[in-house]
């Protein structure tokens, strides 16, 4: 269990990484919405990714 | 005198202070001076810029003694009333109006002021003879086999975020795109530190399960935005 959860943080960590990434190229190509909802996604993801790994003591 | 006067009085005594203000004026007249009192600038840009230089100069005046004060007022004062300078003078930000030349001396200067407020660490006590002769103590852990990898990816991510945002064309845009990228950026390689040196350790002694509420709500905010706004784009063309 402890494994599969590492797994899943980094592929949720990729998972920021490339939306982020296509988040900025969108942004460059005039794609507001697009670009927005890439980084949005991207931050939610890193977010939960540090969360998995590191969780808060105290959190229900 | 007062007893701020004092102190005031005191701080020339030393070197540091005359280097803090001197730093201030320099960000101040490269960055600060220009804008404000540039042709067509408004009065409060002019009267925030005067503030903020009386705020770089008696900062610095405390920094011996009434060190928060002095940091509040040479630092946090200093920049908000530099901020509230540009932002109503905002023409003559344009990026079409800037010069190369003035951007790079004025991250020069703003670096220079930065280290000025510098904490000096105090000297360490001298070691015994003891302490001098001991084997130096091991480490407790090592670090994970997938430290390194994972945050070189992150690293090389974030450099193509910046690349990335290179790719706009137009001026204003460029400028937003490349603060997301560098903001994303430093986020990236934040979580993915955390991530590297926290992968594989023992959490028995810590919360217990690693699906905390908090966590659960995560995935889920992330689901549920990720589906919503992929079958909005995947509708909308």
């Amino acid at each position: 269990m402890s494994r599969a959860i590492d797994v899943f943080s980094i592929v949720l960590l990729a998972a920021a990484i490339a939306a982020f990434g296509f988040g900025v190229v969108a942004l460059s190509d005039r794609e507001d919405f697009k670009a927005l909802y890439l980084l949005i996604v991207g931050a939610l993801a890193l977010r939960a990714s540090v969360e998995l790994l590191r969780p808060r003591s105290g959190a229900a | 005198m007062t007893p701020l006067l004092e102190v005031a009085a005191r701080a020339f005594k030393g070197t540091r202070t005359p280097q803090t203000m001197i730093a201030a004026v320099l960000a101040w007249s490269v960055t600060v001076a220009p804008t404000a009192f540039a042709r067509g600038s408004t009065p409060p840009a002019r009267i925030f810029a005067v503030l903020a230089l009386i705020a770089g100069l008696v900062g610095p005046l405390f920094l011996a003694e009434r060190r928060s004060i002095g940091r509040h007022i040479g630092i946090t004062a200093f920049l908000a009333l530099s901020l509230g300078a540009w932002l109503f003078s905002l023409h003559a930000l344009h990026p079409l109006r800037l010069s190369p030349f003035r951007a790079a001396t004025g991250s020069l200067a703003w670096a220079i002021f930065a280290l000025s407020w510098r904490e000096v660490w105090p000297k360490p006590p001298e070691r015994t003879e003891a302490e001098i002769q001991a084997v130096p103590l091991p480490a407790r852990a090592n670090l994970p086999a997938l430290a390194v990898p994972i945050l070189t990816a992150a690293v090389l991510g974030a450099l193509f975020f910046v690349l990335g945002a290179f790719r706009t064309r137009d001026v204003e845009r460029g400028l937003v795109a490349q603060a997301i990228a560098i903001a994303c950026g430093a986020a990236v390689v934040s979580g993915a530190s955390t991530i590297a040196t926290t992968l594989g350790k023992d959490r028995s002694a810590g919360p217990g399960r690693r699906f905390t509420g908090v966590v659960v709500r995560a995935l889920l905010l992330l689901f549920v935005i990720a589906l919503g706004g992929a079958l909005y784009i995947l509708l909308r063309t």
